[in-house]
């Protein structure tokens, strides 16, 4: 049986999560450079034609190995580093990749802890040297990388920096064997029970955990222009920053100031409004995946970081997408 | 209630630079690790309201007994110190299997640590630390509060999302920013006079009753470090 090289997939009520495509293409890259055969192993019950399964052999995968989504009532975290500890003891990969967040790594170290094994947090890349697998990794808060290598022989465990993942789809032909979840072995001991799970509304959520921040700078006036602003946020289920300036000005509280010496943020989209992109902001928001910036001064420096830019009055251009918005949620309606 | 707080000395995360000529990460100062710093207060807070003895504990050379003072005048009871050759150039494992033999004859009911390391950042510890000491482990904490012979915690999710969990003691739980904001103590303080005049232990790892196993000399070695730059695409 060939080696194999896994990628963690996260499933939410049988849609892939954002990190799916990644961590599959990399666990492609991977097995590629090490001659391994990619594989996913995903806590869920999929059939062969699965859609989910599908994308997965889109992005090269060519094995899926699934164990059972949830133990009994209120299992907990526990259980799935226990389920997924057993199918690397059964199947025994070479390596697995988890995502970085907050969720995988946590998966990961239950893993790592129960199989005694070494984790490498943080990697950005792998590779061969002689007949070990190197990997590179983040450390100091990015400040630098560094080159580490697993003194175990057995399994390998690494998070990876998702920042420097692409989700990239493959053309090669080939097909995905699926294999389901081992019936029910002996009762496992879960310590950690779960009582409840919920979401906080994007306006109480830290700005270090929102997926879509809107940012104020020094032109947004808080009586003016602010409650408009919370209307668009609302919305858009925004949750609302701002630069130094606008903390200075009472704009928005001091919890909510993003850069280098409020909070670093690293949203799926980032749209500001009025600010500049001074280097200390610039150092808070690295994270962002897509930056839209507004701003009247052609000249501001965000402009050679935004996605999109619009060189303009900030204030019409709440009033666009708050009409914009009126009118798909009325069409909605209407549907 | 018996709380352990697992702290760990870092290079000033706000001033640490890549050095070309050694290779190496360095900073002017050493610090106490901003979450640990959080763990600590959650202990001190669990102290005044169930009442508590809280033990600060770390894991490498004389020069950490900077962070267990710390530890001290912030009002902690007591401070331990485990030096010895096994501390040098620990990995997350091997720490967390020398913390777990000296942990374990503290007898504790709750160990509190960060949730991740400002420099390395593996977020491993506390679920290792758990396993060596057959104890629960909720990791990502934003709230927490003792229940008698429990544990109730919220844990941190991605994109707002939280759970509630529940466990029986013993239980480590490694703990994020949003969880508290830690005091300060000044230095004309009682709390600080007492705490400054409080010794601090030293076991050596060589007395402690840790596993062979745990002290291979790291799962893994760091073979070199190089400044950031971009990933190799050419190995696609």
């Amino acid at each position: 049986m060939a080696a194999e090289v896994w990628s963690y997939i996260q499933l939410t009520d049988g849609r892939l999560d954002e990190t799916a495509r990644k961590m599959a293409s990399e666990a492609f890259r991977v097995a590629r450079l090490i001659g391994a055969t990619p594989g996913a192993v995903a806590l869920a019950a999929a059939g062969q034609d699965d859609p989910a399964v599908a994308e997965l052999l889109r992005h090269g995968v060519e094995q899926v190995r699934l164990g059972r989504p949830a133990g009994p009532d209120g299992a907990g975290p526990d259980w799935a580093g226990a389920e997924l500890a057993a199918l690397v003891e059964t199947h025994r990969p070479t390596l697995v990749l988890f995502p970085a967040t907050s969720v995988g790594a946590d998966v990961a170290a239950r893993v790592a802890a129960r199989l005694r094994c070494g984790v490498i947090a943080n990697c950005v890349d792998f590779e061969v040297d002689g007949d070990r697998l190197v990997a590179r990794a983040v450390v100091g808060g990015g400040k630098a990388h560094r080159k580490a290598t697993w003194a175990s022989g057995g399994v390998r465990i690494a998070t990876m920096d998702m920042g420097s993942l692409e989700a990239i789809a493959q053309d090669v032909p080939g097909a995905v064997t699926v294999t389901p979840a081992p019936s029910d072995p002996a009762g496992r001991l879960v310590r950690v029970r779960s009582v409840r799970r919920w979401r906080l509304p994007p306006d109480e959520i830290d700005l270090t955990e929102a997926d879509f921040v809107l940012g104020v700078g020094r032109p947004v006036d808080r009586e003016r222009d602010l409650p408009a602003i919370q209307v668009l946020a609302d919305r858009l289920g925004a949750t609302v920053g701002g630069s130094r300036v606008a903390v200075f000005q009472g704009t928005v509280p001091r919890t909510r100031q993003i850069g280098s010496s409020g909070k670093w943020i690293r949203p799926t989209v980032y749209l500001m409004l009025g600010i500049s992109g001074a280097s200390y902001h610039m150092m808070g928001i690295k994270g962002a995946k897509h930056i839209i910036a507004v701003n009247r001064d052609p000249d501001a420096p965000i402009f050679k970081v935004a996605e999109l830019g619009v060189v303009g009055d900030f204030a019409e251009v709440v009033a666009a997408l708050l009409a914009a918005s009126e009118a798909a949620a009325g069409q909605e309606a209407v549907a | 209630m018996n709380i352990v707080v697992c702290l760990k000395q870092v290079l000033d995360p706000a001033l640490v630079e890549f050095d070309i000529a050694t290779s190496e990460l360095r900073a002017p100062r050493w610090r106490l690790d901003q979450l640990d710093c959080v763990a600590l207060e959650q202990a001190l807070r669990c102290r005044s309201a169930a009442g508590a003895a809280v033990t600060v504990i770390t894991v490498g050379p004389a020069r950490t007994e900077e962070i267990l003072r710390h530890g001290l005048t912030s009002g902690a009871d007591r401070a331990i110190r485990v030096g010895g050759d096994a501390v040098e150039d620990a990995d997350a494992w091997v720490t967390a299997g020398i913390l777990a033999a000296a942990v374990r004859r503290l007898e504790p009911d709750l160990v509190l640590c960060g949730a991740r390391s400002s420099d390395s950042g593996g977020e491993c510890l506390g679920a290792y630390l758990a396993a060596a000491l057959d104890a629960a482990f909720i990791g990502r904490v934003v709230w927490l509060e003792p229940r008698g012979a429990a544990i109730a915690a919220h844990s941190r999710e991605e994109s707002g999302w939280r759970e509630e969990l529940h466990a029986a003691l013993p239980v480590v739980a490694a703990v994020e920013t949003a969880l508290n904001e830690p005091r300060y103590v000044p230095m004309l303080s009682r709390v600080y006079r007492e705490g400054a005049r409080r010794s601090i232990e030293t076991w050596d790892v060589g007395e402690l009753d840790v596993e062979a196993e745990a002290l291979v000399p790291g799962w893994w070695r760091w073979t070199s470090r190089s400044p950031s730059r971009e990933r190799r695409w050419e190995s696609r």
